[in-house]
């Protein structure tokens, strides 16, 4: 099925798992034999909105309609390269890393927020994958700590993609978390496993975001590296915080010719322009 | 204007984020300044006033002479008396200060202290001092004080040798003083003297006389030139022919005009003749002797010139050439000679007038600067003059002070006088602590601010989009404002009142300490410094 048709057929999504088996794609691994996305039967994880409120994120039902606004127009962006109308993409343009210089400034916030603001949209798709393998902030507000993830699958030869992934009660939402923890993390997702997860992901769904949550830049060589695989980056900046030397350092790590980068400031200061926001 | 409160925003917002460095900060400049406040010690003030006669050391000297000191130099005067080496040693020996200094730099330098130290004034008018000393220990300032009045009195009671040494040192050094401007004097006058020599007084007839002499040789001169001029412009004319010679004229009517003068020697003769003629009829008669042979010789004279004139008559015929070329004429001759000598009797009248002008201008204007150089002369003789008779009188008194030195020791004049007793208020004098505490608030305070502001200026952060896109040239996809959900705001909240609460303690500390040193509110507890200076007296 070419991508234009799917497009026009969203409600063939679920019929896409199943019918994908027929039409693996060669780059996948050999040892997925009985891989592959829509083979295994994909867990349920039920979002606790109350604990996600509380947490100051984003639900569906719109708690917050200033938060709501500001990813709405941070999204596009991002959606407009992944998703040109008028042209070819980027390769692996609809994978993007957030991450951010230093820790604490935001970046599962982020994550979690353009996922949900993505996902409550009516043409895409989003999957949220945690890469911060060691704080997985992500995967515990989602309630998914020690379940198999991300690590799992790049350690065990045996593993895909497909047994890992988890649907949620959005149905524009999928999850990866980050998976048990590993002594090993940093060279696991610098290997070359984690390029071939990479692959798989840009290729299998060309209509659906990926977001990788990960380490920070400049505290890890993971984020780095990470970004270097992926075809967009979004580096939360903490207002008030981050130096300008940080930011600076940061972006000598990411290759422009490779990843596009853009910036997210978050924790912003109450400007004149943010209070007209929400109120219409 | 919006760009002014943008940028104290940013620098509010940038203080904000290092303020507990600021605040740490301000605290320890707090401690310090109270510390430092604590532990300065008290200066107390001694004074005391007196009265002295100062002139009755120095009037008895200078009685009479144009010289008096000006209040400045009598106080220093009174100062290098008083507070003389060896009074200060003294001094320091009566108060026990010099228990403290053991070797001999250590005693130089309480010697220099106390000097420094004390301090003496005194008013113009008056003959009123008033002495103080600062120390540290009240008791010290008050006995330095006393001992030094104590001193004086001493001196005043029995007429040292010092003092009055001091007083004959003070006339010495005028004496000399008068000996150089004498000697300066005396060689201003020589020199004016030699300058101007033939210009003095006693030769200055002279001139006088010589400009009188000088102004009837030019008149002299003059006239001379006048009438040699005129004879020279006659001449002139007579040998040009303009002028007819008198008794020469052609009968038959025009002529040559040379004939007409070919005898003018005569003729002048018979002109001459006849104008005396004339005059002597004007008062004789022709009886008169003189008139007759005035008569006799001029009929002898027209004789004499008809004949002439017939000889040259004769002569022009004879030789047919017309008239005598005048180069030949021997009268033409006679005439232009005579021209000549009187030519240069001008020129040289001339020179002679131009001569004894110039002596007149040079004698008139020696004779103008006369009046001045004798003015200049009277003065610099008066200057000398005045010189010596002080010089002179300088000397005499030299002598009756020192004669009068051994009559005076007797005399028991009290010319030392205690007006004012040594006191020493209770309440120090220096340091200002409250003024110092305040200080040392606002340095804390600004301390604090300065750190803050400066380490966010090292430390830059982005605050908006547009200042992150514009640092980094890098699209900004959008922004989230600061989202507070209560936890976060109970977080903040604490955190402020940490702020607040440290900050206040801060302010409430100088509070206590300023109404501590002060003594307001008598609030009973012993002050900060009060304790420096009590482990201080211990040590």
């Amino acid at each position: 099925m070419t991508s234009i048709e799917r497009a026009m057929d969203p409600n063939r999504r679920v019929a896409n798992q199943v019918a994908e088996t027929a039409e693996r794609p060669p780059a996948e691994k050999p040892g997925q034999g009985a891989g592959g996305e829509g083979q295994t039967r994909p867990r349920l994880v039920e979002l606790d909105f109350t604990e996600l409120t509380r947490r100051g994120l984003l639900i569906p039902s719109g708690n917050d309609p200033k938060l709501e606004e500001e990813f709405r127009l941070a999204k596009r962006p991002l959606l407009k390269h992944a998703f040109p109308r008028d042209m070819r993409p980027m390769p692996r343009a609809n994978l993007a890393l957030v991450t951010s210089n230093t820790d604490g400034e935001g970046k599962s916030f982020t994550t979690f927020n353009l996922a949900m603001s993505i996902a409550m949209e009516m043409d895409h798709t989003v999957l949220v994958v945690d890469g911060d393998v060691s704080r997985n902030s992500l995967t515990r507000w989602l309630g998914m700590a020690g379940e198999r993830g991300l690590t799992d699958v790049l350690d065990d030869p045996d593993l895909g993609l497909g047994d890992v992934i988890a649907q949620t009660n959005l149905d524009n939402l999928r999850v990866i978390p980050s998976g048990r923890s590993h002594s090993r993390a940093t060279e696991l997702m610098a290997s070359h496993a984690m390029e071939e997860v990479a692959e798989e992901l840009a290729g299998r769904y060309p209509d659906r975001m990926v977001l990788f949550d990960s380490p920070p830049l400049l505290m890890t060589s993971q984020a780095a590296v990470l970004a270097n695989l992926v075809g967009q980056a979004v580096i939360v900046v903490e207002a008030g915080k981050t130096t300008q030397q940080a930011v600076q350092d940061g972006l000598n790590l990411v290759d422009p010719a490779v990843t596009k980068v853009g910036f997210m400031l978050n924790k912003a200061p109450r400007g004149k322009h943010s209070g007209y926001f929400g109120a219409y | 204007m919006q760009e002014i409160l943008d940028q104290l925003l940013a620098y509010l917002r940038g203080f904000w984020r290092f303020r507990w460095y600021a605040m740490a900060f301000a605290w320890a400049l707090a401690i310090g300044a109270w510390v430092y406040v604590a532990q300065v010690p008290d200066q107390y003030q001694a004074t005391a006033r007196f009265h002295v006669d100062t002139e009755s050391m120095l009037t008895p000297l200078l009685r009479g002479l144009a010289i008096s000191p000006d209040s400045q130099e009598r106080v220093r005067f009174m100062t290098r008396t008083l507070l003389s080496r060896p009074n200060l040693e003294k001094v320091a020996r009566m108060t026990d200060l010099d228990l403290q200094a053991k070797t001999d730099d250590e005693m130089d330098a309480l010697v220099g202290r106390l000097k420094r130290n004390i301090r003496l004034s005194g008013t113009q008018k008056t003959n009123l001092y008033e002495i103080s000393f600062v120390h540290s220990d009240r008791q010290k300032a008050k006995a330095v004080v006393q001992s030094l009045l104590t001193l004086f009195v001493e001196k005043s009671l029995g007429q040292s040798r010092e003092d009055s040494a001091n007083a004959q040192d003070f006339l010495t050094q005028k004496i000399r003083e008068y000996e150089t401007r004498l000697d300066q004097a005396e060689s201003r006058l020589m020199e004016f003297k030699r300058e101007h020599s033939g210009e003095m007084p006693d030769q200055q007839g002279d001139y006088y006389q010589r400009l009188q002499k000088a102004r009837t040789q030019l008149e002299e001169a003059r006239f001379q030139l006048e009438t040699a001029r005129s004879r020279a412009n006659e001449l002139a004319s007579q040998i040009q022919g303009e002028q007819p010679v008198y008794g020469m004229m052609n009968p038959a009517g025009g002529g040559n005009r040379s004939s007409r003068t070919r005898t003018p020697d005569l003729d002048q003769r018979i002109d001459r003749l006849q104008k005396q003629l004339d005059q002597l009829l004007v008062k004789y008669t022709d009886n008169h002797p003189e008139v007759v042979s005035l008569k006799e010789s001029l009929k002898d004279l027209r004789k004499e010139r008809d004949q002439a004139r017939k000889r040259l008559a004769e002569a022009q015929e004879s030789s047919g050439s017309g008239p005598v070329p005048l180069n030949q004429n021997p009268v033409y001759q006679e005439l232009k000679a005579a021209l000549g000598q009187v030519r240069a009797e001008v020129a040289a009248a001339r020179s002679r007038v131009k001569h004894y002008r110039q002596q007149v201008a040079t004698l008139r204007e020696k004779v103008d600067t006369i009046p001045k150089i004798e003015a200049k002369l009277a003065q610099l003789n008066r200057d000398y003059e005045i010189t010596k008779q002080t010089y002179e009188k300088l000397l005499a008194r030299q002598q009756s002070a020192e004669l009068s030195e051994a009559a005076d020791r007797s005399s028991n004049r009290m010319k030392f006088e205690v007006i004012d007793p040594p006191r020493v208020p209770p309440e120090p004098v220096a340091p200002n602590r409250p003024v110092l505490l305040g200080a040392g608030f606002g340095v804390s305070l600004l301390g604090g601010a300065a750190l803050g502001i400066f380490l966010a200026l090292i430390w830059p952060t982005f605050d908006t989009r547009r200042q992150l896109f514009d640092a980094t040239g890098i699209p900004v996809i959008g922004t989230v404002t600061r989202v507070s959900t209560s936890r976060l705001r109970v977080k903040r909240a604490t955190e402020m009142i940490g702020f607040g609460v440290t900050g206040a303690a801060l302010l409430g500390a100088f509070a206590v300490i300023f109404a501590a040193e002060t003594e307001l509110m008598g609030l009973g507890f012993a002050r900060l410094s009060d304790w420096f200076n009590g482990i201080r007296s211990l040590l």
